[in-house]
Formats: structure tokens, sequence, C-alpha cells
């Protein structure tokens, strides 16, 4: 139950879903689509209630606090650690928005027609992390991405230039995760078998640049190679929302019409 | 037998004419720095220089270089203090490495061309050559900086 917000009486559930192909592991494995429905939503929530995006999510974050599980009668497996060890502390994530809204001027942004920024934010692998992606559609719906901003909390942090490059690493992964990687099946086989039917993001696809800010920690480190990954494909489409009015419900972008 | 030269050396290999380029050189010479990515030519991790061109090996039959000038990521420096090179440790650019090779010797055919080469320039030299890691940014921070390396070179 990764949901951080401070929502008396929350119900999660989950049913059976089936599932003919075999699921396999992709870099974030079930965060991708967890961070891609709960921040899509979050974001639909605040623009239903017609507020700014990070000031509603820290409100409904809720003020700075230990998520007991066993009070809310849920549990959470926590990555096999235990949560004495590695708390959920919301504060953490908070600390993390604050730090990204800052460094990404999110709050002196100014309306560029086919331009916003979007935001994600999201606790995988016991790392906190925020990212607000600069997003440009140009007039054919043609979408590239000059800036990403993530804010990272992973603990003590031994080698930064190497959180640095995971981070960055993980945007492009995520760009492609958001904007193209599709496999589909059909007559009992995988139709796609290489690059060009199964394309990556490409130089020119890519970020321009992924701006990393680490926070300075002494807790137990956590996961970096991962977590950068889930906010991606979120953040794209909350920009995306802003700049046209269409709410993507459903990934790979490509299979929606942009303009 | 088909003749070819790589990196400066003549080789006489037992190959097929219409063998990849791609596979004399890791099978038939050893030289395993050039990678196997796709094999379509789609991803340019096979990336060696052709009289000085970048070409995907893993597309061109061993016969059609018969005569020309190979270059191989083993043959752009002896001791890897080509610019690119030295930029590409500066800048950290790999992680896991494998389409690095390929990455390297586009850089280095593009600057060869162009000495000063713009973002746009770089993108569209290097849009062939996919990094699944996702390092581009540094790959574009780095030719920028072999660029300066070179440039500082010439002055010397």
């Amino acid at each position: 139950v990764d949901v951080p917000f401070d929502i008396p009486n929350l119900r999660v559930e989950n049913g059976p879903a089936r599932a003919p192909v075999r699921i396999g592991w992709l870099r974030s494995v079930a965060n991708i689509y967890h961070a891609f429905s709960i921040q899509s939503f979050i974001d639909e929530l605040a623009a239903a209630a017609g507020r700014d995006r990070i000031g509603y999510f820290l409100d409904v974050l809720g003020r700075p606090r230990t998520i007991d599980f066993e009070a809310e009668k849920a549990t959470n497996v926590n990555y096999g650690k235990p949560l004495d060890q590695y708390p959920w502390e919301t504060g953490r994530l908070r600390n993390v928005i604050e730090m990204v809204a800052e460094k990404s001027g999110w709050a002196r942004r100014n309306p560029v027609k086919g331009r916003s920024l979007g935001f994600a934010a999201h606790r995988s692998f016991l790392s906190y992390v925020a990212a607000v992606v600069d997003v440009q559609v140009d007039d054919q719906g043609r979408i590239s991405i000059p800036r990403v901003d993530v804010a990272v909390d992973a603990g003590h942090v031994v080698h930064p230039e190497l959180v640095r490059a995971q981070f960055e690493g993980a945007a492009v992964f995520g760009t492609s995760i958001a904007l193209m990687g599709e496999i589909t099946a059909a007559n009992g086989e995988i139709q796609q078998s290489n690059f060009h039917d199964y394309p990556v993001a490409r130089i020119s696809e890519a970020p321009f640049e992924t701006h990393v800010h680490i926070v300075p920690s002494d807790r137990l480190p956590t996961g970096v190679g991962e977590p950068g990954v889930p906010l991606i494909a979120p953040a794209i489409c909350n920009a995306l929302f802003a700049i046209t009015g269409k709410r993507i419900r459903r990934l790979p972008i490509k299979s929606t019409r942009i303009t | 037998m088909v003749s070819i030269k790589v990196n400066g050396k003549a080789y006489e290999v037992d190959a097929l004419p219409n063998t990849p380029l791609l596979w004399v050189i890791r099978e038939n010479l050893g030289l395993t720095g050039t990678k196997y990515g796709c094999g379509k030519s789609i991803c340019g991790a096979c990336t060696v220089h052709v009289d000085g061109q970048a070409a995907r090996s893993c597309v061109t039959s061993v016969s059609s270089v018969s005569g020309k000038e190979i270059m191989t990521i083993e043959g752009l420096s002896s001791d890897g203090s080509h610019p690119v090179q030295q930029a590409w440790i500066a800048e950290n650019v790999p992680q896991c490495g494998y389409c690095q090779p390929g990455q390297i010797m586009a850089a280095a055919a593009l600057l060869a061309k162009n000495q000063r080469p713009s973002d746009a320039d770089i993108d569209k030299a290097m849009s062939g050559n996919i990094c699944r890691c996702g390092t581009y940014q540094r790959i574009r921070r780095a030719i920028h900086r072999a660029a300066q390396i070179m440039a500082e070179e010439e002055k010397r």
C-alpha cells in the first residue's frame, strides 16, 4: 500500500488479473504502473480542484509522519527490509518535492504555448524521489523534453557521481517507456523482434539534460538504479495535460494523438 | 580468402565474401571491442571506420571493404589517448559499456569531419547509436570536450 496521502479511511484493494503472458522484469518493475496511475490521478484531482499541482500534492500528503501500517491494518513488504530500519516517512517525500520544485523553478515558470512542466513523486526501492519534467510539443504533435529535474533522498550516498549517472539514465529509460516502448502479442507470439519495431529513445529524443539533486543524508543507503524510472511517464503525461488538456491513460503515448 | 586491412595491419582471412565484416573482426581477428547489437544496422554497437567514415560492420560484407582502411576501437589509439577517449573518461560516460565502442567510433568520425559540432550536429551524427543505459547527455558533453581537446592539441 504505497499510498502516502493522509486520507482518513483509506481503502485500497486489488483483485486477480489474468496474465496470459508471463510477466518478466523491467527496470523499476511494478512501480511503473503504480506510479503512473497514482501520480496521474493526483494530478487529475488537483486539476479538478483548480489548484497548483505541487501545492495540492503537498496538502494531500499531509504533515510529515511515519506511516503506521499496523494501525492502518495494512501490510507493506518494504522490499524485504524491516520498517523500523527503513520506515515510510512522508516528510522525506515532502522534502524532495520541495527541493525539486525549487531547483526546477516550478513557481517561477511562465506559461508558454506548447510547453509546460509536469510533476510526479514516488517512493520505491526505499528511496524518495520527485521529478519535474519540462515538455514541449510542436505543431505536428512531436514531443521533446528540454530538461528534467530529479530530487533524490537515497539515504547516505557513497558515490554521488554514480547516483547522478543512474538518475540521468533512468530519465532516458522512463522516456522510452512513456513515448514508445510497447510489446504486443498476437496469435501466441510477441510481435516485436528488434529496434525497428521496438524503438527506444535515441540521443535526439531523450531528455536534453537531466539535473539530479541529492539530499545530503546519513540515513541507511537505499536504491538508486531503478527509483528514477517510475516518475517519468506520469510527469510527462501531466505536462501534456497542462499543454493540451488531454489526459493520457494508456502508455505508450505514441498511441494517443497529441494535437 | 579475403584480404583486408584493419588498424594498419594487412590480413588474409578465411571467410566467404559475403561474411559480415563484424564476424571477421571478432571471430577471425579476435578484436572483440566491436560489439554485435541488432545485426540490422539500427543500433550502432558495431560501428567501425571504413576509410575514415563511420560504418555498420554488421551489414558490411567483408569483400566490399577489401583494400580499404578499416579501423576498430582497438586502433583508435595505442594507449587510450585519442581526444574522444580522454573526454569519455573525463565525463564518466559509460555505464554498462556495451554500446560505447560504437559511440566512440561514431563520435571520432564526426569530429574528424566537423571540428566544432553544434548540439544539433551531434544529435544528427549520433542518432544511429542506441544507449539503453541512457548516457546520451554525457556523450554530448564528452563530444564538446573532445572538440576542445583537439583544438588545444592543434595549437601546440
